[in-house]
């Protein structure tokens, strides 16, 4: 069973007496180890996609199913404690908690679920590690850089070991060398450590990390394809600019 | 852990904003240390007073309708001899005047004399000596005299003092300077003479007025009291006996008052705190609402978060509380030690009003913090997605705006509805309606906020000289916090509007009728009906124009004024006795039922009563019904012949120290006939004379003829019209000092305006250095952000001057259900004015430090600390 079904899903907006149509009826099925890059041009729908695989809102139709179980049917208590469990996010801004040090944000969402401290702590340190971390675990974000702060962000993400990991633009915010050390990160927790991750991006160079690729456009999944179809971002660019035509 | 930590990491981040809400909390929890434990350390210091004046006395007996009435020596002899008495003695008090060496008049001072029975008497010995010793005798022409009377007639041990008697002044060898605690001996001075000297200075051979009591076991106090309570009866029904402890839990109740209100000024400062610790908490919840949308994003729930702001609070809350234990303790003791002869028994901390004022601090923190607890839970994890925080919704400005209308409205409608009962309006107003005005303003501010910006924006940027567009909506922008310090600025305004307004409406009520007696006369010892006739012949007198006044204070019918009437009425009213012809002639009194003609006859028939607007308005009565009054034969109904505008004769009384107003309050007073107040009540004795003068005649000089005519009797005189004005003055002074709880809310208030511009200058440190790059001053940044504050200022105004007002137009209609009291609402507008121009200053001078701080900054380091916190 795939750890990430979206069967159908269709969301309209309200902007002001206009009604917009953000998602027309899309599928996808993740399975799991799978990294996909959602790709779209702005309003294309992909950032919409993101928060109904998270839960942050709700489809007007269809259904999105984490470990088998449809997020639609879960109310908002049901649905926090799912998301702290199943689901890992990382953001463009990082937003990370700035009065915390690196190691505290990323034991966060255990410590939330009602975790000891020294229960944690060992696996918290382990993961920092395996991030490339440890010189910075006492650190505030505001003492690091914006890659490291990403990848504390995409540490807080993995420590509950969720069944999907969901990136929303997670190099927006950096230069091209963290950038890639980022992309490097999410291509390894899916290959070495067979993570399921899905990530929204508009750039080709970012995507190309990723084992496959969907496009959205006005709304509607266009075409899903693979990243070794392609040979490489250049490659990428070129189908992903086919398929926005 | 998280959330503690998170919180400590949180309150850790903005030192500066949290220092002056725990300093809010602080310095209203140390108002209520401080004054009350100032309160309980003068208390303290006239407890040991008292234990020191009383011994060992466990019963004391005195005449409860007029403390100076006496009574024969042989009482004593007589209680001496019931067997479980130890020692009785008698003592002789009454009013005297001081008289300088050079045996002028000393004006302004009062004096009481007080014949003590030595060597029998030996609980006098008690009150300390600062110079020579108590004498030894029950005569001989000596004196005990306080350190106050020594210090004004400037005489030391040996010298002589002048003491006026009925057949001219007396010299008296000082043999004694007692010390009396200043607070007792500030107003009034004491001279202790020997009994039988005492008696023979006043002619009063054989009388006493007070007998103090030691039983030989204390505990038998009940039965001796039930021995004895019906054979004083027999002698006179005034006579009363009253047990040590009965005394200490009368003045207990009688402070309570001051007791109540030594609370009420911490309390309202802790209201004020409690709105400061609302706008640091939504200020919080506003600026971090990324985070905690993250924190909702990675799986905490709404509880967690809720629960995150109010732990927040607490933590504000209890360091408040400590520090302001501390700081209130502080100032208490530099209090006391400063003062320390008026503070004699040292300082007393009063620990269950501390244990009020932290329990009241973190309560009160808490439920500030419920409202920013809830919006942070409604926080949506997606707002961690979206480049910018969501603005505040209209609809709510609106929701609260029209929940808050629905709050203020409670108080009004149970003062006002028609044909609801007394007890519900005034539970109703206190258990509801209070609470509802408070929480409703607060709702309200929001919507003023707005109102004020749209309306006043322009103006105070053309008054601060900087460009309107760039003051727009910069309250808006962060309503709740605008909304919590115009909330907190309110308070204030809103009580000294309603002090004023509320005062000086019931002062304005008191009108003196247009013809009424020019001068009051007091005669300390009282005249009987032939003495009274010699003030006739006083020259500067207008013959025929003296007017006896015998006072009684007969007891009320049990519930008269019902359950309320317990809580804010006395069941005894003022009887003032009066020859009906004369006074009606004297007097034109306004009647609101019946006619002067009328009520003469009435008056003259006897058993007939003239009653004040009062009795009508609360209970209905009219020409015609009866009143029932305690009479020395028990309680007999009087038949009312007409209701009057009351000219406030009652209130002047407590001018002369007559009537025992410490202990006895009275209602509404009543008009009879003296007869009546001689047959019925056994007021034989006069003690106060309406009189018209000559034209010209000073009254001091009037005075001296007085007492060259009839001899010293502790005579006092006032102008009416002086007098109401005194009164008067004395009302507003106490007013003024009362208003001190609003000015220290305004105080309170000061800090959460600093808080709040702060805050606002801290989220905009991008945008000003924006606009130093382009071009704008230092001065011109200063300015912007004082304009701001203006803005603020003026949101607390109205909300202060609304609320004050509606608060006063409340608080009269209660005075019409509960008193019967119906003046005009008369606001003070000077003082209005001032109040309203006091709490301006307030907000500007609070929000001068962030506004020099952001505008010394350079625009370099606005920019990149602008870009951090974003």
């Amino acid at each position: 069973m795939s750890p990430l079904v979206v069967d159908n899903v269709v969301k309209h907006f309200r902007q002001g007496d206009r009604e917009v149509s953000a998602l027309a009826g899309v599928s996808l099925d993740v399975a799991a180890g799978t990294f996909l890059a959602v790709m779209g041009a702005s309003g294309s729908g992909k950032s919409t996609l993101l928060h109904l695989m998270a839960g942050l809102t709700a489809p007007d139709s269809g259904r999105i199913v984490i470990r088998g179980e449809n997020l639609a049917e879960m109310n908002d208590r049901e649905l926090t404690l799912f998301r702290r469990r199943h689901i890992g996010l990382v953001f463009q801004s990082f937003n990370l908690i700035p009065t915390l040090t690196a190691e505290e944000n990323v034991a966060l969402p255990l410590l939330l679920d009602g975790r000891s401290e020294s229960e944690v702590m060992p696996k918290v340190r382990e993961l920092i590690e395996s991030l490339g971390l440890t010189t910075r675990c006492d650190h505030r974000p505001d003492a690091m850089s914006g890659g490291e702060q990403q990848r504390v962000a995409i540490g807080r993400a993995l420590v509950t070991e969720p069944a999907v990991l969901l990136a929303d633009e997670p190099t927006g915010n950096l230069d091209s060398s963290n950038s890639k050390s980022v992309c490097e990160l999410l291509r390894d927790l899916s290959q070495i450590h067979n993570k399921t991750i899905v990530m929204v991006t508009h750039e080709p160079t970012v995507a190309a990390y990723a084992q496959e690729v969907a496009v959205l456009k006005d709304g509607r999944m266009v075409e899903r394809f693979t990243t070794q179809e392609t040979n490489g971002g250049q490659g990428l660019a070129l189908r992903y600019q086919e398929c926005l035509r | 852990m998280p959330l503690g930590k998170l919180v400590r990491s949180n309150l850790a981040t903005r030192k500066v904003r949290t220092a002056l809400t725990v300093g809010a909390i602080a310095l209203a929890v140390s108002l209520v240390v401080a004054v009350t434990s100032g309160y309980k350390s003068a208390e303290g210091a006239i407890l040991k007073y008292l234990v020191t004046y009383m011994g060992s006395t466990d019963v004391q007996v005195t005449d409860k309708a007029d403390f100076r009435a006496g009574v024969s020596e042989d009482l004593v002899t007589q209680i001496r001899k019931d067997p479980a008495v130890r020692l009785a003695v008698g003592r002789l008090e009454t009013d005297t005047g001081l008289i300088d060496a050079a045996g002028k008049p000393v004006f302004g001072r009062a004096a009481q004399l007080i014949g003590v029975d030595r060597p029998a008497d030996v609980d006098i010995v008690r009150t300390p000596v600062d110079a020579g010793r108590w004498f030894d005798t029950p005569t001989g022409d000596v004196a005990v005299i306080d350190q106050q009377a020594a210090e004004v007639l400037k005489v030391k041990l040996g010298d002589t003092i002048n003491l006026p008697g009925l057949n001219g002044n007396r010299k008296f060898t000082v043999v004694g300077i007692c010390h009396k605690p200043a607070i007792l001996a500030e107003k009034i001075s004491w001279i202790y003479l020997p009994l039988r000297t005492c008696q023979e200075l006043t002619n009063r051979k054989g009388q006493i007025t007070r007998i103090l009591i030691q039983l030989s076991s204390a505990s038998e106090d009940r039965a001796f009291a039930g021995r004895w309570e019906p054979r004083l009866k027999a002698i006179n029904r005034d006579l009363t006996l009253r047990l040590a402890r009965d005394t200490r839990k009368e003045l207990d109740k009688n402070l309570q008052g001051v007791h109540y209100l030594s609370f009420s000024g911490g309390a309202v400062s802790i209201i004020v705190a409690a709105f400061i610790v609302f706008t640091t908490l939504s200020m919080g919840v506003t600026e971090r609402q990324r985070t905690l949308a993250m924190l909702r994003a990675v799986g905490a729930q709404r509880t967690q978060v809720a629960r995150m702001v109010m732990i927040e609070s607490a933590y504000i809350g209890v360091a408040g509380a400590i520090v302001g234990v501390l700081l209130g303790i502080l100032w208490a003791w530099i209090l006391v030690t400063w003062k320390s002869d008026f503070f004699s028994a040292g300082l007393m901390i009063d620990w269950p009003a501390v244990g009020i004022g932290v329990g009241a601090a973190i309560v009160f923190s808490l439920i500030a913090s419920l409202l920013p607890a809830w919006l942070a839970s409604r926080v949506s994890p997606l707002e961690a997605l979206t480049p910018q925080a969501r603005a505040s919704s209209p609809r709510l400005t609106l929701v609260c705006a029209a929940i808050g209308v629905c709050l203020i409205a409670i108080d009004t409608t149970f003062i006002y509805f028609p044909g609801a009962p007394r007890e519900v309006r005034y539970y109703g107003h206190f258990f509801l309606g209070l609470p509802g005005l408070m929480i409703g303003f607060f709702l309200l501010a929001p919507l003023i906020v707005v109102i004020v910006e749209a309306g006043l924006a322009r103006v105070a940027a053309r008054l601060m000289d900087v460009q309107p567009r760039l003051l727009r909506h910069q309250l808006s922008g962060g309503i709740w916090r605008a909304a919590g310090t115009g909330a907190a600025l309110m308070v204030g305004l809103a009580i000294l509007v309603a002090m004023q307004t509320v005062g000086h409406s019931m002062l304005m009520g008191w009108r003196l009728p247009d013809k009424f007696p020019d001068i009051f006369i007091y005669a300390g010892q009282g005249l009987t009906q032939d003495q009274w006739k010699k003030l006739d012949d006083v020259e500067g007198i207008k013959k025929g124009e003296v007017l006896p006044i015998a006072l009684a204070f007969p007891g009320l019918p049990e519930g008269l004024f019902g359950v309320i009437g317990a809580a804010v009425l006395p069941d005894a009213t003022m009887f003032l006795g009066v020859d009906p012809d004369l006074a009606l002639q004297m007097m034109e009194l306004e009647f609101r039922d019946g006619n002067a003609k009328d009520a003469v006859e009435g008056l003259k028939k006897g058993d007939h009563i003239i009653v004040t607007d009062e009795f009508r308005v609360l209970k209905g009565l009219k020409v015609g019904d009866s009143l029932p009054l305690m009479t020395k034969n028990g309680m007999k109904p009087f038949k009312i012949c007409g209701v009057i505008w009351s000219p406030g004769i009652d209130v002047m009384v407590t001018m002369f120290d007559m009537g025992r107003m410490f202990d006895q309050r009275t209602a509404a007073s009543v008009f009879g006939s003296i007869d009546d107040a001689r047959k019925e009540f056994g007021k034989d004795k006069a003690f106060l004379f309406a009189a018209n003068l000559q034209p010209g005649v000073d009254k001091e000089v009037m005075l001296k003829k007085v007492k060259d005519q009839l001899g010293e009797k502790g005579w006092k005189a006032g102008d009416v019209r002086k007098i109401k004005f005194e009164i008067v003055k004395g009302f507003e002074k106490l007013l003024l000092l009362l208003s001190t709880v609003a000015f220290a809310a305004m105080a309170v208030a000061a800090l959460g305006v600093t808080n709040t511009v702060m805050a606002s200058v801290r989220s905009r440190q991008w945008q000003f250095g924006i606009l130093r790059s382009i071009g704008v001053t230092r001065g011109q940044l200063l300015r912007l952000v004082l304009a701001e504050a203006l803005l603020l200022g003026l949101v607390g105004c109205a909300l202060g001057l609304a609320a004050g007002f509606l608060f006063s137009f409340n608080a009269l209609g209660l005075s019409r259900h509960l008193l019967g009291y119906v003046p005009d609402l008369a606001p003070p507008w000077s003082m209005v004015a001032a109040g309203a121009a006091i709490l301006m200053g307030v907000s500007l001078l609070a929000s001068l430090w962030p506004a020099a701080l952001v505008a010394r900054s350079q625009p370099l380091t606005l920019l990149q600390s602008g870009r951090a916190a974003i």
